[in-house]
């Protein structure tokens, strides 16, 4: 500033270059909030989805001889079930109520949540499957059936 | 600003353009700063609604797995009614929830969950608990203690299925328990009125506020009663070692000689581990010249770790005159259900 002899203050460039800046730094406090907002919103819904795959846990858990009945793939809140026990088909149906209850995990394509419960006759592990998240985080639990 | 002759000041113009930019920048960080603010309001109501449903509910879920559970060899009885799901005659919302367990041999506690209405017009869920605890001939109860484990919940419920995974009002028949919680905000969330509807057991709750909602449900089984279907598996009963017991002579290589007061001459008792970790704890009595069938059952006892199972017990001889040398010991296991039924039989051919 002081090196020229004509220059009487800070120049309009300057001055613009000094005000992009700034608002860039405030610009960048606005996305950190949302972004903020967003994750933790993103832990309840984990916390939320971990519950809920819970239910078909404890379903298998007490019913470990007819695991395989408890399989279905959840979109758009059908599940496919055929051939199974009365009581898989009301603990099914019930279950079916909940995720119609959160209703945003029923839609698959367009919400990118999901929980799978994967069962294979004469095998001994059952696999809960959920995705969720900003990332489409995939998670699993993995169930040993006896 | 001293290097130059002419200068003697800024310009109005230049201090003009001056407050403009500082006002600008000073208004911008005002407003960035009630943003951040209200991200902050916006997080910690957030981290309150994560925080209260999971430790809430993970005390519950844990404390219902608990229920009926009987130490082995309690000071206390036997525990029949050890669950109860009622509907709180104060709030609709929500309903109450009775479980009760032991601690260990001395102490029995039973847990409460209940809603009590709070100042910020919604309610706080409380956990309510009380050991009764008995040592020898002395029985007292110990102080209750209330905790408030999740604040701000809307609705509280809880669903009963039986067996066969029907809703059940039958308290004795219940075998899972769906739970329900709506938690809510603590401050107001949104800017503008915002509906939340839901539907809990065919009910509708509806919400027309700026607080922020969310739904939190989950399931959990008795872990001691068993679930009576036809998937029903009975343990198989074994010795203190670990083996099967299919013979009589197996149990009776196997059991513990003393005498009681009530049976001088012959008493033996042994313990038996079933496969799932269940305790079956077995005395029988011989008078030396006849047994008493009615004494015997008496002195047939039996705490199944994780199951509970109602018990028919028979006890006959196979021998006639009055020196046994034979005691047949028929035991029916009845799950709860009152209909599955699994038959033991052992004979026991002699007494030391």
């Amino acid at each position: 500033m002081i090196g020229s002899l004509w220059q009487k203050g800070v120049s309009l460039i300057e001055a613009l270059v000094a005000a992009v800046i700034i608002g860039v730094g405030f610009i960048s406090v606005y996305a950190v909030s949302g972004y903020a907002v967003k994750s933790i919103n993103d832990s309840v819904e984990h916390n939320q989805i971990n519950f809920l795959s819970n239910i078909a846990a404890e379903d298998v858990i007490t019913d470990t001889s007819n695991a395989s009945n408890y399989t279905f793939s959840q979109t758009n809140c059908n599940f496919t079930k055929s051939n199974i026990t009365q009581m898989a088909l009301e603990k099914i149906n019930r279950m079916k109520d909940i995720f119609l209850l959160n209703q945003k995990y029923c839609n698959k394509n367009s919400h990118k949540r999901q929980i799978n419960l994967i069962n294979k006759k004469n095998q001994k592990t059952s696999i809960i499957n959920y995705q969720h998240g900003l990332n489409k985080k995939e998670k699993r639990i993995f169930l040993l059936v006896e | 600003m001293w290097n130059s002759y002419y200068q003697k000041g800024l310009s109005l113009v230049e201090a003009l353009i001056a407050i403009i930019v500082t006002s600008i920048v000073i208004g911008a960080s005002v407003a960035s700063y009630s943003i951040v603010s209200s991200t902050y309001q916006k997080q910690s109501n957030l981290i309150d609604i994560n925080n209260n449903s999971r430790q809430s509910l993970t005390g519950l879920i844990q404390d219902i797995r608990n229920a009926g559970y009987v130490e082995y060899q309690t000071n206390h009885g036997a525990l029949t009614d050890f669950i109860s799901i009622e509907s709180d005659p104060n709030y609709s919302c929500c309903k109450k929830i009775e479980v009760t367990y032991d601690q260990n041999k001395k102490d029995r506690i039973t847990v409460s969950y209940f809603v009590k209405p709070n100042s910020n017009q919604s309610y706080d869920l409380i956990r309510s608990s009380q050991v009764l605890r008995k040592e020898g001939s002395i029985t007292n109860s110990q102080p209750k203690i209330d905790l408030t484990v999740a604040k701000n919940i809307d609705v509280f419920q809880l669903n009963g299925l039986d067996a066969q995974g029907k809703t059940t009002s039958v308290n004795n028949n219940i075998k899972t328990i769906d739970i329900y919680g709506v938690f809510r905000s603590k401050s107001e969330f949104f800017n503008q009125v915002s509906l939340f509807d839901t539907v809990i057991v065919n009910k509708k709750y509806s919400f027309n506020d700026k607080f922020f909602r969310e739904n939190f449900t989950t399931s959990v089984s008795l872990r001691n009663t068993l679930t009576a279907s036809s998937a029903v598996v009975f343990p198989k009963l074994k010795d203190a070692f670990g083996r099967e017991i299919d013979k009589v002579e197996d149990i009776f290589s196997n059991c513990w000689v003393f005498k009681s007061a009530n049976y001088p001459d012959k008493w033996m008792q042994f313990m038996t581990r079933s496969t799932k970790g269940a305790y079956v704890d077995w005395g029988c009595g011989s008078n030396n010249n006849n047994v008493n069938a009615q004494q015997m059952v008496g002195y047939l006892s039996m705490t199944f770790r994780y199951h509970k199972v109602d018990q028919y017990v028979n006890v006959s001889t196979n021998s006639t005159g009055n020196d046994p040398n034979a005691i047949v010991i028929d035991v029916v296991l009845t799950a709860t259900d009152g209909i599955t039924k699994k038959n033991y039989s052992f004979t026991i051919n002699s007494l030391r």
